[in-house]
C-alpha cells in the first residue's frame, strides 16, 4: 500500500464521505488515474517517488480539487441519499409491511376454507365438507364485508339474544307487517322447540299471529297440524328388514283430530309459502359480490346453514294422515277417510310449488310416494275407486320425475367430470348428476382453482424472499460490527438500466413466459382439473419460484461483484470461492464483500416483494374475482343461493312434477 | 501559452463530449490525448478534469462504466449520451459561428 497515494486520495475525496459507494468510485478512478500516470512516468525514467510526486501536483491543490469534486458531485450526492432512505424507509419496511399482511390475508383466507372443508387428502380428491356454522359465517362476513347494523340484523339476527328464535324474531322489529321476516322466525321457532321439546301451547300461539299476518298462506297451518300430530301420537317402525313399516301409535285422539282440522283449513287455502326463497336473496342482496373463493364459499355455507325443520313435520303429517285414514276406515267412517286421504297429494303439490332446495323437492316428491303407494287401496277400500283412480295417476305422473333422475344418477360415471371440474364442482356434481353440464361451464371453475394455486405458489415465492431479506439484513450486520467503520459494509445503488435489467431477466420474464405458457399456448394442461395431475401443477410452479429466487440473488450478486471489484473491495477469486466465502460467516477475508452484497440485496428483495405483491398479486385476485364470477356452476346465481346447476335441477324437476300433476288431472 | 481560465473554462466541456463522443475514453486518456492534439497547449491538469467529468455525468451529458483495461486493471470509462450529442452539436455551432465572428473583427485588416 501507498501510504502517500491513498493518503492523498483520502485527503480529495473526504467531502464525499457521506455516501461511501460513491467515495470509493471516485477514490478509484482517481487511484486508476495516478497508478496510470506515475507507471508512464517511470517508463520514462524517473523514479517511483517523483513519479508519483508528479503525478499528484498535477491533480492539484488536494483541498481545492476536494471541494471542486464535492460541489461536481453535490447533485449525486443529494439524489443518491434520497434513494437510499426511500430504499430504508419505504421500500422496505413496504415490502415487509405488503408481505405481513398478505400473510395475514392467506391465512385468513385458509382458515374459512378450511372451516369449511377438511381437506382430507394431499390432492383434494376425497374432500368431506363440513360447512361453516352460522355463527362462524358471522364473524368472517363481519369481519370482512363491514354490514351496518340493519344489515346485520336482517342477515344475522339479534345475536345478543341467548335463543335462535329470539336472534330471528328480533328482525322483525325492523317491519313487524313484514311476512318473510315472521315466517322465518316461526322456521327457527320450530328448530329451537325441537331442541327443547315442544312448547305447543306458545307455538301455536305464534303460528296464530302468522296467519293473521299473512292469512292466505297455508305455511302457519300446515306446522300447526305437523307439531299438533307429533304431539298427539308416535311414529314407529314395525317389521323388519324390507318388511319395514311406519305405523302411528296414536296418544291424544282430540289433539290428532284437530290437527287434521288444521290441515285441512291449509289445503284450502290459495296458496303456501315458507318464503325461504325470498329471505335468502334479500341476505344476499345485502352482501357485497365475491371477490375471491372464500367469499362464495362461505356465502354456499350460509344458503347450505338455512334450516329447514319444516320438511319433517310435513312428511310426518302426510304419513299421519294416511295412518289416520287408515283408522277411519277401519272405525267405520269411509268418507271421513276419504277426505283425509285426498289431502296428501294436494299438499305434496302446495309443498313441490313453494320449494326453494333440493331436499324439499325430495320431500315433496316422498309425500307424493306415500300417496301413490299407500292412498289408492285406502281409497278403493273407502269405496272411492274413482278417486283411488285419479290420485294413482296424479302421483304417478308427479313422482316420476324425482325417481328418473334418481335411476339415472345410479348409473353415471363422474370421472369425466372430476378430470375437469374444480374440487367444488367435483363434490356438487355428483350429487345432482348430469344436468346437461358444457366443458364452457366447468373451465372458469378449474381456472379459478388454478389461480388459487398460483396465488399460493406466489406467497411462497413472496416469503422466501422475506426470509432472505431477514438473512441478508443479519448478515451485514455482522460484517458492519466486525470490521469497523471504516470498512462497514455500503450500499450499491445500481443505475436504473442495471435495475431493471435484474427485475426483468429474474421476474419478468419468466412470469412472462409462465403467463404464455399456461394462458396460450395450450400446453399447460388446463384444460384438466388440479386433482387430475396435481403434480404437474405443482413442479411448474415450484421451478418458476425457484427461479425467481435463485435468478435475482444470482443477478444481483454478480452486479455487487463487479462493483465491488470496480471499487477496490477484495472479492474472492473463483466462483468456488465466492459460494463458500458465504458459508464463512464468522471468519472470512471477503467480509466487506460479503456484507456490501447482503446490504445491497436487501433492496433487490424488497423491490421483488413490491413488484410480486404489488401487481402479480392484485392481477391474480382480479383474475380470480373475474373467472369466479363467470363460473355457473359454483358462483350462485339470481341471488336464491344455489348454484345454477341446482337451480337447473330444482327448476326442472319442480315444472315436471306439477306437469304431471295436471296431466293426471280428469 | 497560457489561456484565460475564462476563455477555457467555456470550452472544457464540448471539448470533452468530442473526445468521448468518438469511442469511451477514461480520464488519464483524455488528459493525454487533449494535450498531444493542442501540443501542450492545453496543459489541462488532472484536478480540473474529474469534477468536470463528474459534473456532466450528473447533468446526463456522459455515462461512466467501469472496464476490464488491456492491462487487466479496470477503469472507468466515459461515454457521450443523447443529450451530450445534442449539447456538443449546440456548442459546436455556437462555437463556429463565435469564433468566425471574433475572427472577422480581429484578423481584418490586421497587419501581414
Amino acid at each position: 500500500m501507498n501510504t502517500r497515494r491513498d493518503q492523498y486520495i483520502a485527503d480529495v475525496t473526504s467531502g464525499l464521505k457521506g455516501d461511501p459507494e460513491l467515495r470509493r468510485d471516485v477514490s478509484a478512478e482517481i487511484g486508476s488515474h495516478i497508478d496510470a500516470a506515475t507507471e508512464t512516468s517511470i517508463a520514462e525514467g524517473h523514479t517511483g517517488e517523483e513519479s508519483l510526486e508528479t503525478t499528484l501536483k498535477s491533480f492539484g491543490s488536494p483541498v481545492t480539487l476536494a471541494g471542486d469534486l464535492v460541489d461536481a458531485n453535490r447533485k449525486r450526492m443529494r439524489l443518491r441519499a434520497w434513494f437510499r432512505i426511500l430504499v430504508g424507509a419505504a421500500v422496505v419496511p413496504a415490502a415487509v409491511i405488503l408481505t405481513v399482511w398478505m400473510v395475514a390475508t392467506a391465512v385468513e383466507r385458509t382458515v374459512v376454507l378450511t372451516n369449511v372443508f377438511n381437506m382430507s387428502s394431499g390432492t383434494g380428491v376425497s374432500v368431506a365438507p363440513r360447512f361453516l356454522t352460522y355463527e362462524e359465517a358471522e364473524t368472517k362476513v363481519v369481519a370482512r364485508w363491514n354490514l351496518s347494523p340493519r344489515d346485520h340484523l336482517i342477515v344475522f339476527g339479534d345475536r345478543s339474544k341467548s335463543r335462535r328464535a329470539e336472534q330471528q324474531k328480533a328482525i322483525c322489529s325492523l317491519d313487524p307487517t313484514n311476512r318473510v321476516f315472521y315466517a322465518n322466525y316461526i322456521l327457527y321457532r320450530l328448530t329451537d322447540s325441537y331442541a327443547k321439546g315442544v312448547e305447543l301451547d306458545g307455538l301455536l300461539h305464534d303460528l296464530q299471529i302468522g296467519e293473521q299476518l299473512d292469512p292466505g298462506n297455508a305455511y302457519y297451518n300446515y306446522i300447526a297440524a305437523g307439531t299438533m300430530v307429533q304431539n298427539a301420537g308416535e311414529l314407529v317402525w314395525v317389521g323388519q328388514g324390507t318388511n319395514k313399516t311406519m305405523s302411528y301409535v296414536i296418544k291424544d285422539t282430540n289433539l290428532l283430530e284437530r290437527a287434521m282440522v288444521e290441515f285441512q283449513r291449509g289445503i284450502d287455502k290459495p296458496f303456501h309459502r315458507t318464503y325461504i326463497s325470498d329471505l335468502v336473496a334479500m341476505r344476499r342482496s345485502l352482501l357485497p359480490p365475491s371477490e375471491n373463493v372464500s367469499d362464495e364459499v362461505v356465502k354456499i355455507a350460509m344458503a347450505a346453514g338455512v334450516l329447514l325443520p319444516q320438511v319433517a313435520l310435513n312428511r310426518n303429517l302426510a304419513r299421519v294422515s294416511k295412518e289416520y285414514g287408515t283408522a277411519l276406515i277401519q272405525e267405520g267412517r269411509p268418507d271421513e277417510a276419504a277426505n283425509v286421504l285426498g289431502r296428501i297429494l294436494p299438499f305434496a303439490e302446495d309443498l313441490t310449488q313453494d320449494s326453494w332446495s333440493l331436499i324439499e323437492v325430495f320431500v315433496a316428491a316422498a309425500i307424493t310416494g306415500i300417496a301413490r303407494d299407500g292412498v289408492p287401496p285406502l281409497l278403493e277400500k273407502a269405496g272411492h275407486p274413482k278417486e283411488a283412480a285419479i290420485v294413482r295417476l296424479k302421483a304417478n305422473a308427479m313422482a316420476a320425475p324425482v325417481a328418473d333422475w334418481r335411476n339415472k344418477l345410479k348409473g353415471q360415471d363422474f370421472s369425466k367430470w372430476r378430470a375437469r371440474a374444480s374440487v367444488l364442482a367435483g363434490m356438487l356434481l355428483p350429487a345432482l348428476g348430469d344436468q346437461g353440464i358444457t366443458e364452457a361451464e366447468l373451465a372458469p371453475g378449474r381456472r379459478v382453482e388454478q389461480i388459487i394455486l398460483e396465488q399460493s405458489a406466489l406467497m411462497v415465492v413472496i416469503l422466501g424472499f422475506l426470509v432472505l431479506m431477514v438473512v441478508a439484513a443479519l448478515l451485514a450486520l455482522r460484517w458492519r460490527r466486525a470490521k469497523g467503520a471504516d470498512a462497514a459494509p455500503f450500499l450499491v445503488l445500481p443505475d436504473w438500466r442495471q435495475g431493471l435489467l435484474i427485475i426483468g431477466i429474474s421476474v419478468v420474464m419468466p412470469l412472462a413466459l409462465y403467463i404464455v405458457y399456461t394462458r396460450f399456448t395450450g400446453l399447460a394442461g388446463r384444460d384438466f382439473a388440479l386433482v387430475a395431475n396435481p403434480w404437474r401443477f405443482i413442479l411448474e410452479l415450484a421451478g418458476l419460484g425457484i427461479f425467481i429466487l435463485v435468478c435475482s440473488v444470482w443477478l444481483t450478486l454478480r452486479h455487487v461483484r463487479r462493483r465491488c471489484r470496480a471499487l477496490g473491495v477484495p472479492v474472492p477469486a473463483t466462483r468456488w470461492k465466492g459460494i463458500t466465502a458465504w458459508f464463512a460467516v464468522w471468519r472470512s477475508d471477503y467480509g466487506l464483500y460479503l456484507g456490501t452484497s447482503a446490504r445491497s440485496l436487501i433492496p433487490a428483495y424488497a423491490v421483488a416483494i413490491l413488484l410480486l405483491g404489488g401487481v402479480v398479486q392484485p392481477w391474480l385476485a382480479h383474475e380470480e374475482t373475474r373467472w369466479l364470477r363467470a363460473d355457473p356452476l359454483i358462483s350462485q346465481d339470481n341471488n336464491n343461493g344455489l348454484t345454477s346447476v341446482e337451480t337447473r335441477l330444482i327448476t326442472r324437476l319442480k315444472k315436471e312434477m306439477l306437469e304431471g300433476a295436471r296431466r293426471g288431472e280428469p | 501559452m497560457e489561456f484565460d481560465s475564462e476563455l477555457m473554462r467555456g470550452v472544457v466541456e464540448p471539448i470533452v463530449l468530442r473526445l468521448v463522443a468518438g469511442r469511451a475514453m477514461y480520464g488519464y486518456e483524455i488528459i493525454k490525448v487533449v494535450n498531444e492534439r493542442t501540443n501542450g497547449a492545453f496543459a489541462w491538469k488532472e484536478g480540473t478534469l474529474y469534477p468536470c467529468l463528474h459534473r456532466m455525468e450528473a447533468d446526463g451529458l456522459v455515462s461512466s462504466e467501469w472496464r476490464d483495461a488491456d492491462t487487466g486493471k479496470q477503469r472507468k470509462y466515459y461515454a457521450i449520451t443523447r443529450k451530450g450529442s445534442a449539447l456538443l452539436k449546440s456548442k459546436t455551432h455556437e462555437w463556429t459561428a463565435f469564433a468566425g465572428a471574433v475572427n472577422a473583427v480581429l484578423l481584418e485588416g490586421a497587419p501581414a
